[in-house]
C-alpha cells in the first residue's frame, strides 16, 4: 500500500470525524456546515470505503474463490463445501472455509471446531484452524449457543456478512470455499458484490427431481449474477454395498430402482457395487441441459452422517474411502474448470 | 456507456502495454497513465481536486519503470500488481477502454464511492 501524504483521505485513520475531514467533504458544493446526520453518513462512507479497500486487497491475496450453493436445503452443501476444502488442502493447498449460513451454521461441527470462539485482535478476525490446516470462519463462532439459530433481519444479516468478509485475516490462500444457506437469497448477491474476482459457483444437487429443479433455478441465478458456474455436483448419488462370496462368483443384486445388477466377486471373493437409490444421472442431465459442466457424483455414505455428528469429516476419517476418492475426482474436475473459466473471454495476456 | 468492444489481447512492454480489442482497435497505454487512473478508493478521490491530482501525477511519474503482473478479475476486470506504489485498483474493461482511448475514465465526475 502506498503511503499517501494526504492524511485526511486515509480511511485507516477512521474514528470520530475530525474537523479536517468534514471541511474537506463539505467544501464541495454548498459550503454549509455538515449536520450530525451528514457527519454520521460520512463516517459510514469512510468505514465502507476502508472495508472495500480491504476486500480488494484480500481479493488479491486469495487466488481462488468458490461459492457453494444449492436451490434446495439439506442436499449436502456444507458437507460438499467442507469436503472440497479438505480435499484441496490434502493436495497441499492453503485453504479457507467460510460458513455464511447465519441461521444454521454447521461447518464447525463437521470439523470438530464446535464451541470455538472468535479470536479478534486489533479489529481483525482470525480464523480457527481445522484438519489439514483448513482455516475456518463461521457465524457459529458468534453464537452463544450453537443450537439456537439466530434470527437476524435482512439488512443486519447482510451487513454482518460484509463485515465478516472484510474483517477476516485469511492471509495468503490458494482457495477460499464459501458455504451458503439454501436457496437463491441475498447472501450470494452480497458476497458477489463485495468480494472481487469470484471464480464461480459449485451447485450441489441430489438425484431427486425436485432438487434438480431447484438447481436449475440456481444456475439461472448464477447467470444473472454473471458468476460462472464451475459445475454441478450430484450428492448422495448411489449407495455402495460390499460383501464377500466365493472367489469369482457371479451374482445378481436387486437394486432399489427395480433393475437387476450383475456383480462379480474378485479372486479373493470380495465384491462391491454402487446402487442408485434414486434415479441416477439427473445431475449430469441437468448440467448438460443447462450447458454447465458436471463435476461428478458423490456416493451416499453413512459415514458422512456419522462424521458430521462426530466432528470428523469422512475424508479425514477414511482418506482412501469411496467418498474421499469421489471428492478428489470432483476437485480435479473443478480445478480444470477454474482454469478454463479464468481464460474465458478469450483474453490473451502476454 | 455504449457497448465497449471486448479486450482480446494485452501485451506488456517495458513502459506501456498494447491492447487489441474485438472491433479491431489497437492502442497503447502508458503504465503511468494507467496508474494515474487507478480506480481504488485511495487514488480515486485524489483526482477530484487539482492540487491532489498534480501530486498523484508527480508520484506516478516517480515510480520506477516496471512491468506489472496482470490478472483477470471475475471476467469483468483486470488487476495489475506492481512492486511499488498502489496495486489495489480493479480496472473494469470499460475503464481500460476509456483510458486507452483517452476518454475520461472518471467520466468528468469526481470520485464517487461505490461507483467503480
Ligand atoms: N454423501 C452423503 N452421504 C450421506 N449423508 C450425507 C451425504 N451428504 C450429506 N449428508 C448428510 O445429509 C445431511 C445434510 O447435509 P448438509 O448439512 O451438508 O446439507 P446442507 O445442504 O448444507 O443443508 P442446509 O441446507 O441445511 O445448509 C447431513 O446430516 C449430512 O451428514
Ligand atoms: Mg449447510
Amino acid at each position: 500500500m502506498s503511503d499517501s501524504p494526504i492524511s485526511h483521505h486515509d480511511p485507516s485513520k477512521e474514528g470520530s470525524p475530525s474537523s479536517e475531514k468534514s471541511e474537506d467533504i463539505e467544501s464541495g458544493e454548498s459550503g454549509a456546515p455538515a449536520s450530525a446526520d451528514q457527519q454520521q453518513q460520512m463516517e459510514q462512507a469512510y468505514s465502507q470505503m476502508k472495508r472495500k479497500m480491504t476486500l480488494q486487497e484480500m481479493g488479491a491475496k486469495i487466488k481462488h474463490k468458490i461459492m457453494v450453493l444449492s436451490g434446495k436445503g439439506g442436499v449436502g452443501k456444507s458437507t460438499v463445501a467442507t469436503g472440497l476444502a479438505l480435499s484441496l488442502a490434502a493436495q497441499g493447498n492453503q485453504v479457507g472455509l467460510l460458513d455464511i449460513d447465519i441461521t444454521g451454521p454447521n461447518i464447525p461441527k463437521m470439523l470438530g471446531l464446535g464451541g470455538h470462539r472468535l479470536h479478534v485482535e486489533e479489529g481483525r478476525i482470525y480464523p480457527a484452524t481445522g484438519y489439514s490446516g483448513v482455516k475456518v470462519i463461521s457465524m457459529a463462532f458468534l453464537l452463544d449457543d450453537e443450537d439456537t439459530p439466530v434470527v437476524w433481519r435482512g439488512p443486519i444479516k447482510l451487513g454482518a456478512i460484509q463485515q465478516f468478509l472484510g474483517d477476516v485475516e485469511w492471509g495468503e490462500l490458494d482457495y477460499l470455499v464459501i458455504d451458503f444457506p439454501p436457496g437463491t437469497s441475498d447472501e450470494p448477491l452480497t458476497v458477489v458484490q463485495s468480494l472481487p474476482d469470484i471464480d464461480g459457483m459449485v451447485i450441489v444437487t441430489t438425484p431427486q427431481d425436485v432438487a434438480l429443479l431447484d438447481s436449475r433455478k440456481s444456475i439461472g441465478f448464477a447467470t444473472s449474477l454473471k458468476v460462472p458456474v464451475l459445475g454441478v455436483v450430484e450428492n448422495m448419488s448411489g449407495y455402495t454395498i460390499r460383501g464377500t462370496a466365493e472367489p469369482n462368483a457371479e451374482m445378481k443384486i436387486d437394486a432399489p430402482d427395480g433393475t437387476m445388477v450383475d456383480v462379480v466377486a474378485d479372486a479373493d471373493g470380495n465384491w462391491s457395487t454402487t446402487l442408485d437409490i434414486f434415479k441416477a444421472g439427473g445431475g449430469q442431465a441437468t448440467a448438460e441441459e443447462m450447458g454447465v459442466p458436471f463435476l461428478g457424483r458423490l456416493p451416499f455414505d453413512p459415514g458422512v452422517v456419522r462424521g458430521g455428528d462426530d466432528g470428523v469429516h469422512r475424508i479425514v476419517a477414511d482418506p482412501q474411502g469411496e467418498s474421499a476418492q469421489a471428492f478428489a475426482k470432483v476437485v480435479e474436475q473443478l480445478n480444470a474448470n477454474i482454469a478454463a473459466a479464468k481464460q474465458s473471454g478469450g483474453l490473451e495476456i502476454i | 456507456m455504449d457497448e465497449v468492444p471486448e479486450l482480446q489481447r494485452l501485451e506488456r512492454g517495458d513502459s506501456a502495454m498494447e491492447l487489441t480489442w474485438s472491433d479491431g482497435t489497437e492502442n497503447s497505454v502508458d503504465y503511468r497513465t494507467l496508474r494515474y487512473w487507478c480506480p481504488c478508493a485511495k487514488c480515486g478521490p485524489r483526482r477530484g481536486a487539482q492540487d491532489l491530482a498534480e501530486l498523484l501525477q508527480a508520484e506516478v511519474a516517480a515510480y520506477p519503470q516496471e512491468m506489472p503482473t496482470v490478472q483477470t478479475v471475475g471476467g469483468y476486470a483486470l488487476h495489475f500488481e506492481w512492486s511499488s506504489g498502489c496495486s489495489s485498483g480493479i480496472y473494469r474493461f470499460e475503464r481500460l477502454w476509456s483510458i486507452a482511448n483517452a476518454l475520461d475514465p472518471d467520466d468528468g465526475k469526481p470520485y464517487v464511492h461505490g461507483a467503480w
